[in-house]
């Protein structure tokens, strides 16, 4: 019998937003024991409804530890605590990489099916990432993605990667934040407005209020902003989306 | 006096231009390729923060100078009185919990904060009260509408809302608009031409209260109205710009050694000092690394912190002697 199937019907509680997404996508319901508590929040995930069928958690395994769940799930990175943590309590701990490549989101859903025992049920979003990759635009315009105080994304990030699949080539910014000189200045061909929380106030949302701002000489495409806290397979709707808008 | 007044006007023409040109390569590049543009970068983004920098400098300056001479307190300014910090506390609790978006009626919800903090330090601590309890009276307020400040942003409905605490608690005049400029500066100008017209009142204050009263000038109505004019310039330039600190305590005195004492006659030179510091401070901050934004009320406080422990100590020294 192969060591995943010893796993089949396992349970599993997610401890973080991006751990969420690969297994709100790919587990069954009753595999999954716990997300937290932002996944089920309509302003930080797109996937808030089926996130909210699920006990939430605030990223503790303390949180978790009465659904006894058979496998934690947490980001790398987050320091040796929750592992050890885990370990000692009996639960098995798989840790998922922070995106900084596409390989990087590839890795991750392999990595999340063969913990749900089924390293196969990756393969339709592994399919449509490269699929994605290969029908990339051969040429690509100047574009900035642009969210609230013109933070935008920094040079070589998995966000410019993914940004490229959609035809738009993030321009290298000093800082990684669009300021109002370039934008009167030197405006891109495309701005990627990210609509993150765009109805909350906050001192980089009165920022893309600025009349510099309103009235920038740049094609204007918006973008749904929680898939790109992540950079996760939610990417890849985005990108076919944008991608159309950008032709 | 005329030849330091004229001096300190010609050293904030020289600032404000160098604040308006630099970095200059930019604007150079556009008067060769597209002059127009370059106009508007001048006029749409230098421009205003130029403006604003000098007017709340002003308006530091001056209203500083005013208080002091109204509580006979060297050490009563905008943000030690509290003021400064009851207007970010306004201006957060209209912009981020009341979703107000217009900038003249957020300098309505910043003057409103202030006002009250004044009128909750005449509460503590009363017009003519020692300097300690002055300032311990001032600070309790200042603490407490900064903590507020904080709790209401940590709250909002934003989570980036909390990052925007330093801003509104250290200020900042970056990348503000031409109407946010407007907004701030027209309430913030009409409250210091009035305040001007109460110049003779606050000299005689200084020769008693019993002098003032007798040639016209209430003291009561007086403070009162310098209380209002004062909140309103100050809740209006915090309302855009955020709380500067200590630029209110070293303008008024570095002006009264000026005006040789004479609060009233202080309040132009301490309008013109400040405005100098400001404009030289957020100078300053544009040598940051590219992508950092530092706060321009931490460079006044680097500043200003050493002479406030000076002017403490040499009052204690005055005590004790």
């Amino acid at each position: 019998m192969p060591a995943s199937a010893l796993l089949i019907g396992a349970s599993i509680a997610s401890l973080n937003l991006c751990t969420d997404e690969y297994l709100l996508l790919l587990a069954r319901r009753d595999e999954i024991a716990s997300v937290s508590f932002l996944s089920q929040d309509p302003e930080e995930s797109p996937l808030w409804r089926i996130a909210r069928r699920h006990p939430a958690n605030r990223g503790s395994i303390e949180d978790v530890l009465t659904l006894r769940p058979d496998i934690v799930l947490t980001m790398s990175g987050g320091g040796r605590a929750t592992r050890l943590l885990a370990q000692r309590l009996r639960i098995r701990p798989v840790e998922i990489r922070s995106a900084a490549t596409l390989e990087d989101v590839a890795s991750n859903l392999r990595t999340v099916a063969a913990a749900l025992g089924e390293p196969k049920r990756a393969q339709p979003w592994l399919d449509r990432l490269a699929q994605i990759q290969r029908a990339s635009p051969a040429t690509t315009k100047d574009a900035m993605w642009l969210s609230g105080g013109g933070a935008t994304l920094a040079a070589g990030s998995v966000g410019t990667q993914w940004l490229r699949l959609a035809g738009l080539e993030q321009r290298a910014l000093p800082g990684g934040r669009a300021s109002l000189e370039t934008l009167l200045v030197r405006p891109p061909a495309v701005l990627v407005w990210s609509q993150y929380r765009s109805a909350q106030v906050s001192s980089g949302m009165r920022w893309l209020d600025h009349p510099i701002v309103r009235a920038a000489k740049s094609r204007r495409l918006t973008t749904d902003g929680r898939p790109w806290t992540c950079m996760g397979p939610l990417m890849i709707g985005e990108i076919e989306r944008l991608r159309g808008a950008a032709r | 006096m005329t030849r330091t007044a004229v001096l300190l006007i010609a050293a904030l023409v020289l600032l404000m231009m160098l604040h308006l040109v630099m970095p200059v390569a930019p604007l150079l590049e556009l008067q060769r390729t597209d002059p127009d543009l370059g106009t508007l970068l001048v006029t749409q983004i230098r421009l205003p923060r130029t403006l604003l920098a000098a007017g709340y400098g002003v308006v530091l300056g001056m209203t500083g100078a005013a208080l002091q001479a109204m509580f006979a307190n060297p050490l009563a300014s905008p943000d030690i009185t509290g003021s400064s910090s009851g207007a970010a506390l306004g201006a957060v609790i209209g912009a981020y919990w009341f979703g107000i978006v217009d900038p003249l009626a957020l300098a309505a919800f910043g003057a409103t904060g202030a006002g009250l903090a004044l009128a909750g330090l005449l509460l503590l601590a009363g017009r003519r009260s020692d300097t300690a309890t002055l300032l311990l009276a001032g600070v309790a307020i200042a603490l407490a509408a900064g903590a507020a400040t904080s709790l209401l942003l940590a709250l909002a409905p934003s989570p980036f809302a909390f990052y925007d605490s330093f801003e509104w608690l250290m200020g900042s005049f970056v990348d503000r608009s031409l109407p946010q400029a407007a907004a701030a500066l027209i309430p913030a100008g009409l409250a210091c031409g009035l305040l001007l017209t109460r110049a003779r009142a606050l000299d005689l204050m200084a020769l008693g209260e019993d002098v003032a009263a007798s040639l016209g000038y209430p003291p009561r109505r007086v403070g009162l109205e310098v209380v209002a004019l004062s909140a309103i310039a100050v809740g209006a330039c915090v309302s855009v710009c955020g709380a500067i600190g200590f630029v209110g305590l070293i303008g008024p005195y570095a002006a009264r050694r000026i005006s040789g004492g004479h609060p009233g006659q202080a309040l132009v030179p301490a309008a013109l000092i400040g405005a100098i510091l400001v404009v030289g401070a957020d100078l300053a901050v544009r040598f940051a690394p590219a992508g950092r934004i530092i706060p321009v009320g931490i460079v006044t406080t680097v500043v200003g912190t050493p002479l406030f422990i000076w002017l403490v100590v040499g009052m204690r020294r005055k005590l004790t002697s």
